[in-house]
């Protein structure tokens, strides 16, 4: 659990080799635009080394007296050689347009699949899992770093790639036209290194931290923007701006820092590079070198320190995507808790009878929720259950469906182990109007349908209308088109429960599970939801949880929960014949009512 | 009223009102911390005494951490009663001449229920407090 959990925050180690072996997993399906663009790049690399050779032919073509400058060879030799510059030119800038095509449209797949993929293994996660993760660090991974990790494909490994082919195919060249002169310049090639060297170190720190911070900020931001109604009720706006403040001091400052890096950095390279133009110039002149081989120098220096002052850069993206792509792959790792058997068991129809053995659950490790819970339900049966807050019916409910794996004892469904049944069909059959109703953006319809497009507006609006829900949608303008905000804050709780109530009857249950969902409602709906219950009934299973006893007297059994143990079961008439826990709750009730 | 409200900007209107909303959102941090989010300096000490007046503070004694158990991102890790009611908590410790209860007892149950409002026409004598209410019944008390 521990390892699990290392993984969910994404600081586990990912030996190098096995992420090799990941990430080939995403390329080799596109190693043909790979294989493709990396023979562009030869070509255009090979290109791009040509060009200067060209300029040397044309300079030495050139002899300069005192006079003026006498052109030695033919025109048509001239006009090759200007042709042939052009050629090269039009051809090595074809290469990298098709190059970048290839590349990039491969690399928006792989980000494609990514994303898919790992928000698919979220919503496969059980509800344990989810809350440990907080929502801002989990809207990070799927958006930027599938994209720092494409990255890596699509630009770095490429420009990494021509950065090092030209290196070695320009210092061949020089070395070819000149091996004094190039064994020379391996001295400013050694300070160059050791500079980057050192730089990369610095800048990787740097990058990490400010990954942290803004991984930080977001997951802050998240969060505030959602309670943003309870911190301008409390007037609290001074300490979160003030918390704020410290979070983007922080970043701004790491960014500061970076900044101050490359502006030493970039300088020191260009120094190197012009204080060996001097030497060139300089051992050029001393070993009597043809003008058109000192120009060529000139050219190739400047196309050898380019890339050898990009590579530093291009090391450290690749260190952040790795680090981007491990904790993606840490998060892909952490097996959903909640998982279908191998064969599991599809029903496409329960009878409705649950059967609770002996369960024992905890969220943490050895604090029992849930103490050795043992009841049955009939089909059809309206089960209440009741307790204090905190006594654990959500918790009881929840189990059903699976939200959570229970530690000791079996839970059943007609008979068979919950564990065995496939947990599409198994939800499928179960409606749930939950303790917090959540609505999506969207319109009512899309609310009630979750976008299934079988249903009929006829159905949907008979299902309304059992539910009571038809009075406020008739109201509204735009009727069952009218927008939903986010999170449904144009409804009233009221509204909202009663639109949850007509998405579960639409969706035809065989189990219904009500927790608290009258709560919220005034008098005068309750009677009317009271009403519709009363029909829902007859759809098949019914589990409620109400703290008032007036809405479960009629249930065919109360459970009654103490502490996450069962104390009581029974009618309403025997349990009062009891005199226990429950009679003393009515008798407090009967007092108010 | 009238006249107060000319002469007070929003923030300083918002310093004399607490206020239990309906969706009982809380901040992933400890419950300590969630029930004193009003105040400029809290304590445990003060986050208890609200805790025993929203009647929540038996069930936080009963967690591992007590006071110190971070409620996860919108509280996910507690039941609807105990973050209501620590909702309520956050609003009493903030101690203001006026507080507003907006249907803030109904995930809870009967027993807790009474406690508050028993709570509130105790401890908040002279001082105005607003209950909405879906439900008549609650007016009795
Ligand atoms: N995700 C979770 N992680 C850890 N603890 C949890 C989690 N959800 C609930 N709990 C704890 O489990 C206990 C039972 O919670 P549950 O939600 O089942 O209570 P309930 O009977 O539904 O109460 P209420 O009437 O207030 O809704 C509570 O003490 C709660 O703090
Ligand atoms: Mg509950």
């Amino acid at each position: 659990m521990n390892d699990d959990n290392e993984k969910l925050f994404g600081d586990k180690k990912i030996p190098f080799k096995v992420m090799m072996k990941r990430i080939g997993h995403y390329v080799i399906p596109e190693w043909k635009a790979f294989a493709f663009a990396f023979f562009l790049i030869l070509l255009n690399v090979g290109g791009d080394i040509l060009l200067p050779l060209i300029i040397k032919q044309f300079v030495d073509s050139i002899a300069v007296t005192k006079e003026a400058p006498i052109i030695m060879t033919s025109l048509s030799t001239i006009l090759g050689i200007s042709f042939g510059w052009l050629a090269l030119s039009i051809l090595s800038q074809t290469f990298i347009y098709f190059e970048s095509m290839i590349l990039q449209k491969a690399g928006q797949r792989i980000v494609y699949k990514l994303r898919m993929e790992v928000f698919t293994h979220i919503e496969n996660m059980s509800q344990n899992q989810f809350n440990m993760m907080p929502v801002g660090s989990l809207v990070t991974r799927v958006a930027n770093y599938t994209t720092s990790m494409s990255d890596l494909f699509t630009n770095v490994l490429v420009m990494l790639l021509r950065n090092i082919l030209t290196i070695i195919g320009v210092y061949i060249i020089m070395f070819i036209l000149s091996w004094q002169l190039s064994l020379i310049l391996m001295a400013f090639v050694a300070v160059v290194f050791v500079a980057s060297f050192i730089f990369r170190n610095i800048v990787t720190k740097l990058f990490r931290k400010e990954r942290q911070y803004t991984s930080d900020m977001n997951t802050f931001l998240n969060e505030n923007l959602s309670g943003m109604k309870i911190i301008q009720i409390f007037n609290q706006q001074k300490r979160k701006e003030n918390e704020f403040n410290v979070k983007n001091k922080q970043l701004r400052n790491t960014k500061f820092k970076v900044l101050m890096a490359f502006a030493v950095y970039r300088p020191f390279i260009t120094f190197v590079y012009f204080s060996a133009l001097a030497v060139t110039f300089f051992v050029g002149i001393k070993l009597n070198f043809t003008p058109g081989i000192i120009v060529a120098f000139y050219n190739y220096l400047n196309r050898f320190f380019n890339p050898v002052q990009n590579i530093a850069d291009q090391i450290n993206q690749i260190q952040k995507a790795a680090s981007s792509s491990e904790r993606l792959f840490n998060l892909l790792d952490v097996p959903p808790e909640v998982l279908d058997k191998p064969n599991p068991i599809v029903m496409d129809h329960f009878e409705g009878r649950i059967e609770f053995k002996n369960v024992w659950f905890a969220y943490e490790k050895d604090e029992w929720i849930l103490k050795d819970v043992s009841f049955v339900i009939e089909p059809r049966q309206t089960v209440a259950f009741v307790g204090a807050t905190g006594a654990g019916k959500t918790t009881i409910l929840s189990l059903i469906v699976r939200n959570f794996s229970i530690q000791k004892g079996q839970i059943l469904l007609d008979g068979v182990d919950i564990n065995d049944i496939e947990i599409h069909s198994l939800r499928k059959a179960v409606g749930q109007m939950l303790q917090d109703v959540f609505l999506f953006t969207g319109t009512i319809r899309n609310n009630i349908t979750l976008h299934d497009d079988e249903y009929s507006d006829e159905e949907i609006n008979k299902v309304c209308e059992y539910v009571n829900a038809d009075k406020f949608i008739n109201k509204l303008d735009n009727g069952l088109d009218t927008e939903v905000l986010e999170k449904g804050e144009n409804f009233s709780q009221g509204q909202r429960q009663l639109l949850s109530f007509a998405r579960t009857v639409l969706h035809k249950p065989q189990i219904l599970i009500l927790d608290e969902a009258t709560a919220n409602i005034d008098t005068e709906t309750e009677k009317l939801i009271q009403d519709s219950l009363e029909k829902i009934k007859n759809i098949g299973t019914m589990l409620v949880v109400a703290h008032r006893l007036s809405t479960i007297q009629n249930a065919d059994q109360i459970i009654v929960l103490n502490k996450g143990e069962v104390i009581e079961k029974g009618t309403h008439q025997s349990l009062l014949r009891q005199k226990g826990y429950y009679h003393k709750l009515y008798l407090l009730q009967f007092k108010n009512d | 009223m009238n006249q107060v409200l000319y002469l007070s900007n929003i923030d300083s209107l918002r310093d004399h009102i607490a206020y239990v909303p309906q969706d009982n959102f809380l901040f992933s941090d400890s419950i300590e911390h969630n029930i004193n989010f009003g105040l400029e300096s809290g304590t445990e000490e003060t986050a208890r005494m609200g805790a025993i007046f929203a009647g929540v503070d038996d069930d936080v004694r009963g967690f591992n951490k007590g006071y110190q158990t971070v409620s996860g991102e919108r509280g996910v890790t507690l039941s609807g009663g105990q973050k209501q009611r620590i909702s309520i908590a956050r609003a009493y410790v903030k101690n203001a001449p006026i507080l507003i209860l907006d249907d803030s007892v109904s995930a809870v149950d009967t027993k807790t229920e009474e406690t508050i409002l028993h709570n509130i026409t105790n401890e908040r004598k002279g001082k105005t407090t607003l209950v909405v209410a879906s439900r008549i019944q609650q007016f009795h008390s």
